[in-house]
């Protein structure tokens, strides 16, 4: 599955939702040169808060249930505890912006989610970021609304 | 790289210090290339998801009043 951006960059992974491919990615962005292709957001673990105080991570411990397109937007679905998650993935057009949304489709539950970004600043299909791993920080900021 | 989280009822980042990780990608070994890196992690967002109300992560390297 890949959603383009129209830019050069895009989202990739496969029919499970699993990233196999090392240009696989949730934010594959077009950078200008000589950056290129930049896999930036590589994945996004997800861990479930289930009632009995534990965490499962969906991916690993959820049922894969079904992979849809609906008017070209992709979905995924797993089932953990009895509860149907969907989780699906906009790209839009002609930004590096990718939005990753996550639903419950069963009645009543609550559930508390915890969403870790795994992040790789690295040329799409090259494998040496590591190095680079030492340098990354976080700074706080603000979306701009208006 | 910019990460906003909108959804729930104030979704909470919890920075954890960064921690590393080693990625493996499953076809890659199989078709005998280069099948390992590292993935970093800043922390992560908590919120809550029920029918009707979801939970979105964006990410972004445009600027703040692009996303």
């Amino acid at each position: 599955m890949a959603r383009a951006n129209g830019l050069g960059g895009y989202a990739s992974a496969t029919i499970t939702g699993a990233i196999t491919r090392r240009y696989h990615g949730l934010l594959i962005a077009a950078q200008p040169p000589p950056l290129g292709r930049m896999v930036v957001l590589e994945d996004l673990e997800v861990d479930i808060e289930l009632e009995d105080g534990s965490v499962a991570n969906m991916r690993e411990k959820g049922r894969f249930r079904d992979f849809t397109l609906n008017m070209g937007l992709p979905s995924w679905r797993y089932e953990l505890d009895e509860v149907v998650i969907e989780t699906s993935i906009v790209v839009p057009s002609r930004q590096n912006i990718v939005h990753f949304t996550l639903r419950s489709l069963s009645d009543g539950r609550r559930l508390r989610l915890r969403l870790r970004p795994l992040i790789n600043f690295r040329p799409r299909g090259t494998g040496q970021p590591g190095a680079l791993i030492g340098l990354y920080a976080y700074r706080p900021g603000q979306p701009v609304r208006g | 790289m910019r990460l906003a989280v909108e959804g729930s009822e104030g979704p909470i980042f919890t920075a954890d210090g960064g921690s590393r990780r080693e990625s493996f990608y499953d076809t890659e070994a199989h078709r005998g290339y280069d099948s390992r890196g590292w993935l970093w992690s800043l922390g992560y967002f908590a919120g809550e998801i029920r029918k009707d109300c979801p939970l979105t992560l964006i990410a972004a390297t445009e600027a703040w009043h692009t996303v």
